[in-house]
């Protein structure tokens, strides 16, 4: 029986069945438990088309014995169900293989509680659904919306183990997702797309500033020509590419890469690894997305990654300290990236020939951080202005590489709620046309 | 589940689906000679969608008690009749599509691998690749294992169960070179419970040890020319081809929201070599990664012939698609989770064989590039697509060259497939795809190999 589920007692839930582990015969344990309550208005280019209320409630349990460990996840909160997944989580553990870095953190610092609503104002969403709609007739008309979403996702994290740490924590987001692309008569634009995440319901969709980039970008891409050559020089990394490519960067600077060995930026704490002026922060305390908690019960907390070109600190979550031996720095990747002190028009300005990539569609970029793929919503830039939308162009390079070559930061930012970036220009990328 | 949702069947009106779900999930990985992972987990829950009049609400708990249906569908039919209260939409009803009937449980007959089994095996194989090749920077093994249930019950008579499981298991091995670390991976298994598919290390060791020569090939290799080359994809290409390329564009969804597939319905858009088809169930060779026989929305599913000797055919639909389109309703809405609606989705997707002999396609390229392996891709409304290269080689002269860094391929589906000229003999499907559209879901992807002339992203 679900139906008045309780949002609150995840921690309730989290210690009692820590408590029932132990009684199981786990030497220790650990429990995190989400509650989230989803309502979410969907939409297309003229209607709302379904309206969505999920709820769910998830516990993830992990046990240790004998530094070997076994994890059950479940949905639901009864004592029969939680009963048998520490069994499970058992049976895991005990057949498993030991490694050190299968034990609990003693270390502990409790994370704001965070607030926000837990119940939708369902009226007033669809309604800002619904204007967004009528404007976009008004003003947008060639826009195709191959799927929007306006959602509220709210609930809390709850997390608790054997060494006495607990943790209880609000989530609250709006997000609005949109696919779009523009289209004329037999000429259709490539699909762009943009998440945004606020603390705050959003009013005006259509005025929010990734959005209304996004369909400005659209709206210019109709009609595109093809790159006649190939030619080594600048590209001007728009923060949805650039978004793609730190995720990549984070990943590279991640404690499971450093373990495996996989990273090309192994020994690399103190050195320049990327051009002066070029800022790389975690900062969960400026970003709506950010988790309070990380999977180990810690505090998501702000660290500098890259300073000034120099990298001061890896990205290192708990189980990875211990095989590093290294310090624990952060459980996950909410990244940053400074704005420098130039317009975007004025990097532009300064560049001969070039591209302004709106989005990089891609092959898995390698270890080594080589990436290739297609410019996508991409404009040429020539003689320092940006001139016709680009189709069929391909850019490769080494993101490595190419941040140890920025020529230019913009002071222009957009902030998506899980990212904050601004422009990024780069030299020596591979760009190759029809 | 049939049984429990016959119980709430006087219930479903006026369209309403209601589902029960469960998703049974393990997971066992090896990385740097640790074992990192090894867990099992369930989430399950019960869902409703209700239509009325173009407008659907859609509701879900975690739950799959008797005691939560009625809220379930009560809640579900307040959000469609919000969405009419505010904005007055009036669509007509939903075209008949037929009502899926029958129990589809692909369970092994095979007795259950324990959690003791699945870790003795990826430990093994890790085991050996350290033994075998000392020279690797670093070993990862994943095990994982995806079952999806469904009892499906709709005020349109539909009544349904199904059980589907997949097993499959991705080594990723990495080299250490003069400019950093090269990795290489490649995914076994497939359709089919773990039993299935753990049939010992001798099984497996043929594709470690090719995997591993094919990741040397690639450290000492080079990066592709940047351009239009000749190239033979390889059968795993040719399903992701037929996947990001074809499929996609051809969504009825996506049709409505602008692709260009929409204006070339009856067009010549491929060569008269290409037929592709999205499979309702398993396949012309029963080799398909996934297996459904009745749709999310309860419609008996049927193959779609989306290109026939060239020529477009027809698109992928559910019902609010075929209702817009004035087309019939195909089999292709599918959820993944049990808190996901259903959406436009693909099922085993494949350009069918042809009459050509793999090598021979290589040896009538004198210069361009086998590529053999494909890793990720993406769509567009534009029909133009992309996808990288974990795995090829170049072609000189007809022969096998030396090896390729990763690379992307690019083109527009409906120029680049008219330059195909040649399609193998024989058939290969991918085993692990998980196609992303708002939900992450297991499609099967498959074909022969195709010679054609296409785009690569490289150095100069």
């Amino acid at each position: 029986m679900t139906v008045a589920l309780d949002p609150t007692a995840g921690l309730e839930i989290a210690t009692g069945a820590v408590e029932r582990a132990k009684a199981a015969g786990a030497e220790e344990a650990k429990v995190l438990h989400t509650y989230t309550d989803l309502f979410e208005v969907n939409f297309d280019t003229h209607d709302v088309k379904l309206v969505r209320s999920a709820v769910r409630d998830d516990v993830e349990i992990t046990v240790y014995e004998g530094r070997r460990k076994g994890a059950a996840k479940l949905t639901g909160r009864s004592h029969d169900a939680i009963d048998e997944a520490i069994a499970g989580a058992l049976v895991s553990a005990r057949a498993g293989v030991a490694d050190p870095a299968n034990v609990l953190p003693t270390e502990h610092q409790p994370a704001g509680s965070g607030d926000g609503p837990v119940e939708p104002d369902a009226d007033a969403m669809v309604s800002t659904v619904v204007r967004h709609l009528e404007q976009m007739r008004d003003v947008y008309p060639l826009i195709r919306t191959d799927s929007g979403v306006y959602e509220l996702l709210s609930g809390w994290s709850s997390y608790a183990d054997s060494n006495g740490r607990q943790q209880h924590v609000r989530r609250t987001a709006y997000v609005v997702v949109v696919t779009v692309a523009a289209k004329d008569g037999d000429q259709t634009t490539s699909l762009n797309y943009t998440q945004v995440m606020r603390s705050d319901p959003v009013e005006d969709i259509t005025s929010l500033d990734p959005v209304k980039q996004l369909f400005d970008e659209a709206m210019a891409s109709l009609r595109t020509g093809s790159l006649p050559d190939t030619f080594v020089g600048p590209v001007v990394l728009a923060p949805m590419a650039l978004a793609q490519l730190i995720q990549v960067l984070a990943g590279a600077l991640g404690g499971f890469s450093l373990f495996r060995k996989t990273s090309p930026y192994l020994d690399s704490l103190g050195q320049s690894i990327a051009s002066p002026g070029f800022n790389l922060l975690h900062r969960p305390s400026e970003l709506v997305a950010a988790d309070p908690i990380d999977a180990d019960g810690f505090a998501n907390t702000d660290l500098d990654v890259i300073r000034d070109g120099v990298l001061q600190s890896y990205l290192i979550d708990w189980a990875n300290s211990i095989r590093l031996e290294r310090p624990r720095t952060a459980g996950s990747a909410d990244l940053v990236v400074e704005p420098g002190d130039r317009a975007l028009d004025e990097i532009i300005s300064g560049i001969d020939r070039g591209i302004l990539m709106g989005r990089y569609s891609g092959g898995m970029p390698g270890n080594n951080l080589d990436f290739s793929g297609v410019a996508k919503n991409s404009f040429l830039i020539e003689k320092g202005k940006v001139t016709e939308p680009l189709s069929e162009t391909m850019v490769a390079g080494n993101f490595a590489a190419a941040l140890r070559s920025v020529v230019g930061i913009s002071r222009e930012v957009v902030d998506y709620g899980s990212t904050r970036l601004p422009w990024v220009a780069v030299d020596g990328i591979t760009v190759s046309g029809k | 589940m049939l049984d429990q949702l016959e119980r709430h069947a006087g219930n479903l009106a006026p369209y309403t689906e209601l589902r029960l779900h469960n998703n049974y999930q393990t997971r066992v990985t090896m990385a740097g000679g640790v074992l990192v992972a090894n867990e099992a987990g369930t989430t399950g829950g019960v869902s409703a969608r209700s239509y009325q009049d173009g407008a659907f609400g859609f509701a879900s708990l975690p739950s799959l008690s008797d005691d939560d249906v009625p809220a379930v569908l009560g809640r579900a039919a307040d959000n469609a009749s919000l969405v009419q209260r505010k904005t007055g939409t009036s669509k007509g009803d939903l075209p008949e599509a037929g009502a899926g009937h029958g129990s589809y449980d692909y369970r092994s007959p095979k007795a259950a691998v324990s959690a003791a089994d699945r870790v003795e095996f990826v430990r093994a194989v890790d085991a050996y690749l350290r033994g075998a090749h000392p020279d690797l920077l670093n070993i990862d093994v994943t095990l994982s294992t995806l079952s999806i249930e469904k009892g499906l019950a709709t005020s349109t008579g539909a009544s349904t169960y199904s059980f589907v499981p997949r097993t499959i298991m991705v080594v990723q091995l990495h080299y250490q070179t003069d400019d950093g670390p090269v990795m290489i991976y490649d995914v076994f298994g497939g359709f089919g419970e773990a039993q299935e598919h753990l049939e010992g290390l001798e099984k497996v060791k043929p594709g470690l040890e090719q995997l591993y020569g094919e990741l040397r090939d690639k450290a000492s290799g080079v990066y592709a020319e940047p351009g239009y080359h000749d190239v033979v994809m390889g059968p795993d290409l040719a399903g992701i081809l037929a996947h990001e390329a074809i499929g996609h564009t051809c969504e009825a969804d996506l049709v409505l929201a602008g692709s260009v597939a929409g204006d070339h319905v009856g067009d010549l858009v491929a060569s008269d070599k290409v037929t592709l088809v999205d499979f309702a169930g398993r396949g012309p060779d029963g080799g398909g990664g996934i297996a459904i026989s009745v749709d999310d929305e309860g419609t008996p599913c049927r193959d779609v012939t989306i290109i026939e000797n060239g020529v477009l055919k027809g698109f992928l639909h559910n019902k609010e698609t075929a209702r817009i389109m004035d087309a019939e309703p195909t089999g292709n809405a599918r959820a993944f989770a049990f808190h996901d609606e259903p959406l436009v989705r693909m099922r085993n997707t494949a350009i069918v064989p042809g009459n050509d002999k793999l090598e021979d396609m290589i040896s009538s390229v004198e210069r361009g590039y086998y590529l053999k392996r494909a890793t990720n891709g993406q769509a567009d409304l534009t029909s133009e697509f992309m996808f990288g290269v974990g795995c090829g080689y170049e072609i000189v002269n007809g022969k096998l060259g030396r090896g390729l860094r990763d690379t992307t391929v690019a083109g527009v589906a409906f120029d680049m497939l008219k330059t195909i000229t040649m399609v193998s003999d024989d058939m290969t499907w991918s085993h692990g795809g998980m196609c992303g559209k708002k939900q992450m879901i297991p499609v099967g992807m498959g074909g022969p190999a195709v010679r054609c002339r296409i785009s690569l992203g490289g150095r100069q």
